[in-house]
């Protein structure tokens, strides 16, 4: 089972390509693309698989589109191999989706001051806790730690401004609320706690404490 | 012919890979909640 990751596939892709090209220097970087794309195609498909089968693709879309929007500005909490983030996400978004596609007639007949205080407290946690760079990828400067906390900022409240607009008996409105607190909540310590539960839970066979991806 | 589409397809395919790989050192995540680890020299 571990002879075959997305890892080692990206790796011979990323040689296989630099070889073709005569830019052996290339090969690292090469792979390294290759992996992010190859892991989110594989992703992708998975996820939207199991949201058709649920009758929930309207909504992960939004969730996804949303959460995948801000977590390129904010960052958040990382599961440490990829079928580790596969599993978990594709679960957590699937089950959202679900739960906000069967909640909807109910919470559709809250005020707007509920869709409004979901927003608010969003807001509130992406100012406290945003941005958060990955350990392997931290900011190279100040500068840039601030930038990314401003246009993480801008967007979760251009964001929050559609979704007030759109209204509480708007599907999409809620699913996006629901997606800006999901993705708030995993740059909270009680998130990264929550990811780091999963990681523990889908660690299959542990090898000197880690599983190769 | 044959060797010019090859060639072509090989350079596209770089180009695609190498924006991709840019653009995830560029940002602070992208929406996988996995971080490959990213070449040594970037």
């Amino acid at each position: 089972m571990n002879e075959i990751s997305v890892h080692k596939m990206a790796q011979a892709v990323g040689s296989h390509v630099a070889k073709r090209i005569s830019r052996l220097d290339q090969a690292e970087y090469l792979a390294y693309g290759a992996e992010i794309l190859l892991g989110s195609i594989v992703k992708l498909c998975v996820l939207f698989f199991i949201a058709s089968i649920m009758g929930v693709v309207l909504e992960v879309t939004v969730l996804l589109a949303v959460t995948g929007l801000i977590r390129t500005l904010s960052g958040g909490a990382h599961c440490s191999a990829y079928y580790r983030c596969l599993v978990t996400s594709d679960l957590i978004l699937t089950a959202l989706g679900y739960t906000i596609k069967t909640i909807h007639p109910i919470i559709g007949l809250l005020p707007t001051t509920v869709l409004l205080g979901i927003t608010m407290l969003s807001i509130y946690v992406y100012w406290c806790y945003a941005p958060q760079a990955p350990l392997n990828k931290p900011f190279k400067s100040s500068t840039m730690r601030l930038t990314f906390r401003w246009y993480t900022l801008i967007t979760v409240v251009t964001l929050s401004i559609i979704s007030i607009i759109l209204g509480t008996d708007s599907l999409s409105a809620w699913t996006m609320a629901f997606a800006l607190l999901w993705q708030a909540f995993t740059l909270t310590p009680a998130g990264h706690w929550f990811i780091g539960l999963w990681d523990i839970l889908l660690t299959l066979k542990k090898k000197g404490g880690e599983v190769e991806c | 012919m044959l060797k010019f589409i090859t060639k072509s397809m090989f350079q596209g395919l770089v180009a695609v890979l190498t924006v991709v790989a840019m653009t995830s050192i560029g940002t602070t995540s992208m929406f996988l909640m996995y971080q490959p680890e990213p070449p040594k020299k970037f």
